[in-house]
């Protein structure tokens, strides 16, 4: 996964400052789609990753705000950024606490919206490793029975033998099994790369 | 004077008299002074009382007694001054005298013709027996004789029988004409119709019949009164008849001595004689009734008394008079301040009017220029975007250039991009400048429905995020309007402008905004419908009010320059609240078609 993978997607409705915007980012070699609507882009937007979305704020029916609000209840890590003819200091506070990467003012500098756009796709990508990982775990936490899935949060949180065996109501015999059954069907061979697995797999937004 | 003519039949008797019992001589006489009233002329009484002064000459030694005839005025005046020790006159006169001057009757004539000295005198008012005239109340406005106003038996004895019947003498008469004497001449002037009737003294009629002076039944006595005894027909009541009287200043026993005398005179032939005194309260009661005499001050009397019963209402009258006075002079005052204030306020009025009329055009030019004051942020989007744009592209261009990407169609795409959108600012800036221009107001035959169309479309232009539902759908051709297309499309501009703010401020500044055109009476009403918050009631009504304003940043010139551009183009502005939000309209008579 690289750079040569995004795309930047441009949701503005003044035709001239969306077909501008793609007009720069591709003359400084990104892959770049325009939408003239938040609704157009959320009805086409297929989920890819990474990229980067850069949203005009201000828009008949649908603002930039609502397209981030609608993104985030879909559990979409599409990185943000805003582009605002007015300086709303309030409203970039607002979009940056739900996640949003940056926030610029109309018309920025092109090496200010380049820069923003590749620390943006940057985080895209990190964001899309870690969810890579997260997925992993959960593929490989899904390979165990609910009993061994008890045995393993167990010795997640450094439970021995005989406690595991005291909490479940079960034999040490049994314990034991369960044990080595857990860390060779999640590749692991200690007990806390068991609890990172876990804690990866709990991650929301995959 | 009511006995003259007897007294004058008398005296031959008393002379006769006299020469018989011979003069009684005083030594050095004292004069007596004896007035007598002498209506009629000194001579006339001289003749008439000549008898009773021989006779008291003769009977009183040591005093002669001299006859001082006077009239009415001079008696009265003689008493007054205690010129005369005596006072010889008929019954009104004497109790007018007892009155005001302190004298006291010591005789009555006794006549034969009274039924007593006390009902001697009395008037008849006659007529002519072919008249009509019988009853005294016939006599309203009628021609009527009497001797004098002074004179007791004929005239002030029957004036008081005209005032119990209702007939004001003054006042009811057609008229009222005084002969002076002899009254004989009234009595002859009714027969001959020279008059409707007269006053004379009871008898007469009787003894001029007798002597063939007037015809029998010639003349007729009005309201004849029972009088039983009495030998003539009278129209009054009967009074007493003359009397003797004294002054106070005279010596009693004088007074006394001329008492037994006249008591003691010998009955005439024709029946004369003195009596004891009559009572004149008859005659008193006389005076009243006509307000004579000392009672002639009786209507001053009466009037005073009015005043004193009545103060307190005439006080209140007198009051409300005087407010009503003060009232009256207020409310002048008041009306000609008013009328004044009036006036300065048509003039200052005046002067406004012409005044605005001059400002007009500026407040115009300036309402437009603070439409445009706050369109300012929305005018700046406007222009930074192409601009924004423009730089976009040139940068997207270098980049390629740098990095050596030099295809010709994506360069050439930019190249032509700037183009366009330098285009686009240039338009913009143009249609600011012409909205901001200051007008020469033209009006013209123009389409309202084109010209609200392209304000709206401007409109949409400065606030990109705004919405207009345009309508005018029921109209089938052009909305033909006489107006200033610019100052229409100003006033529309401006209710949209309000109709935004109005739902910005309500937080719903996307909702579409309906504007319709309608054809209503004779003209065509714009529409602008908002979904703001709406208005308070006092809001509506001070909205017009220039620099009223309920926006935080607003100015409060918007409505008040509408409605002033409206109403000079004959239309009319209205705000009516809706739910939700508000209807601004303005109506514009159609365009009389030109024949």
């Amino acid at each position: 996964m690289n750079e040569q993978d995004a795309i930047i997607y441009v949701v503005d409705d003044d035709d001239a400052m969306r077909r501008s915007l793609v007009y720069l980012l591709e003359s400084a070699g990104w892959r770049a789609t325009a939408f003239a609507s938040g609704r157009d882009f959320l009805d086409r937007y297929a989920g890819h990753v990474p990229g980067c979305l850069i949203l005009d704020v201000l828009m008949p029916l649908m603002g930039g705000m609502e397209v981030q609000q609608i993104l985030n209840a879909g559990g979409v890590c599409l990185p943000i950024i805003f582009l605002s003819a007015h300086g709303d200091l309030p409203m970039a506070v607002q979009a940056m606490k739900r996640g949003a990467i940056d926030f610029l003012e109309k018309p920025c500098k092109d090496h200010v919206l380049l820069d923003a756009v590749g620390r943006t796709v940057r985080h895209s990508i990190k964001q899309c490793l870690g969810q890579q990982q997260v997925v992993a775990a959960r593929v490989r936490l899904d390979t165990l029975t609910a009993r061994e899935r008890e045995v393993a949060q167990c010795l997640a949180v450094g439970d021995c033998n005989k406690e595991i065996a005291r909490k479940l109501s079960i034999s040490d015999k049994t314990v034991q099994v369960h044990r080595h059954n857990t860390m060779s069907k999640l590749h692991v061979h200690s007990t806390a790369e068991i609890a990172r697995l876990l804690l990866l797999a709990q991650t929301p937004g995959a | 004077m009511c006995l003259a003519s007897a007294m004058h039949r008398l005296l031959p008797l008393l002379v006769c008299w006299a020469l018989l019992h011979g003069p009684v001589v005083a030594a050095s006489p004292e004069t007596v002074r004896v007035a007598v009233l002498a209506d009629k002329g000194i001579e006339s009484a001289e003749e008439e009382w000549a008898g009773v002064f021989d006779w008291l000459n003769r009977r009183i030694v040591g005093r002669k007694f001299v006859l001082v005839g006077l009239d009415h005025p001079q008696l009265q005046q003689a008493v007054h001054e205690h010129r005369v020790d005596f006072v010889l006159t008929n019954g009104g006169n004497y109790s007018e005298l007892g009155y005001s001057e302190g004298v006291t009757r010591i005789a009555t004539l006794d006549s034969p013709f009274a039924l007593s000295p006390t009902l001697a005198v009395g008037s008849a008012i006659v007529a002519r027996a072919d008249s009509g005239i019988i009853e005294l109340s016939q006599l309203k406005g009628k021609h009527l004789l009497a001797a004098s106003p002074d004179a007791f038996c004929c005239y002030q004895i029957a004036a008081r029988e005209l005032v119990l019947a209702g007939i004001e003498p003054e006042r009811d008469l057609g008229r009222l004409e005084f002969t002076g004497f002899p009254i004989q001449k009234i009595a002859l002037a009714v027969q001959a119709g020279k008059a409707d009737a007269g006053i004379v003294r009871t008898c007469l009629v009787e003894q001029m019949i007798e002597r063939g002076e007037i015809k029998p039944a010639a003349l007729r006595v009005l309201s004849p009164l029972p009088t039983p005894g009495f030998p003539c027909q009278t129209s009054s009541r009967l009074y007493p008849d003359w009397a003797f009287a004294v002054l106070k200043e005279t010596p009693p026993e004088l007074a006394r001595q001329v008492a037994i005398a006249l008591l003691e005179m010998p009955r005439t032939a024709q029946g004369y004689r003195w009596s004891i005194p009559a009572q004149y309260g008859i005659v008193d009661e006389l005076f009243r009734d006509l307000k004579l005499g000392h009672y002639a001050n009786l209507q001053q009397k009466t009037l005073e008394d009015m005043l004193r019963r009545y103060r307190l209402e005439l006080a209140v009258v007198a009051s409300l008079f005087v407010f009503w006075l003060i009232h009256s002079i207020r409310v002048e005052y008041l009306v000609a301040r008013r009328t004044r204030e009036l006036q300065n306020m048509q003039a200052e009025k005046q002067r406004m009017t012409e005044a605005m009329r001059d400002r007009q055009s500026a407040l115009d030019h300036a309402g437009r220029l603070a439409i445009l004051g706050g369109m300012a942020s929305a005018i700046a989007h406007e222009l930074k975007q192409p601009l924004a744009a423009i730089g976009n592209f040139a940068r997207g261009m270098d980049r390629r250039i740098a990095a050596g990407r030099l295809e010709p169609v994506p360069l050439r795409e930019g190249c032509n991009e700037i183009v366009l959108q330098s285009e686009r600012a240039d338009a913009t800036i143009e249609k600011i400048r012409s909205f901001a221009r200051k007008p020469v107001s033209i009006v013209q035959s123009v389409n309202l429905a084109g010209l609200v169309k392209e304000a709206a479309d401007l409109f949409g232009v400065a606030h990109p995020e705004v919405r207009i539902d345009w309508n005018d759908a029921d109209n089938d051709g052009p909305a033909l309007v006489e107006a200033d297309p610019l100052q229409i499309q100003q006033v529309t501009f401006n209710l949209l402008n309000n109709a935004f703010d109005a739902q910005k401020a309500a937080g719903n500044p996307k909702t579409p905004i309906k504007v319709t055109l309608e054809r209503i009476d004779r003209g065509y009403e714009v529409s602008v419908h908002d979904k703001g918050n709406g208005l308070k009631d006092d809001d509506i009504v001070r909205l017009f009010e220039p620099f009223f304003t309920t926006k935080a940043d607003g100015l409060g010139l918007g409505l008040a320059l509408s409605k002033g551009i409206i109403e000079s183009h004959g239309g009319r502005l209205s705000l009516a609240r809706e739910v939700p939000g508000v209807c601004a309209s303005f109506w514009l008579p159609a365009e009389t078609p030109h024949e």
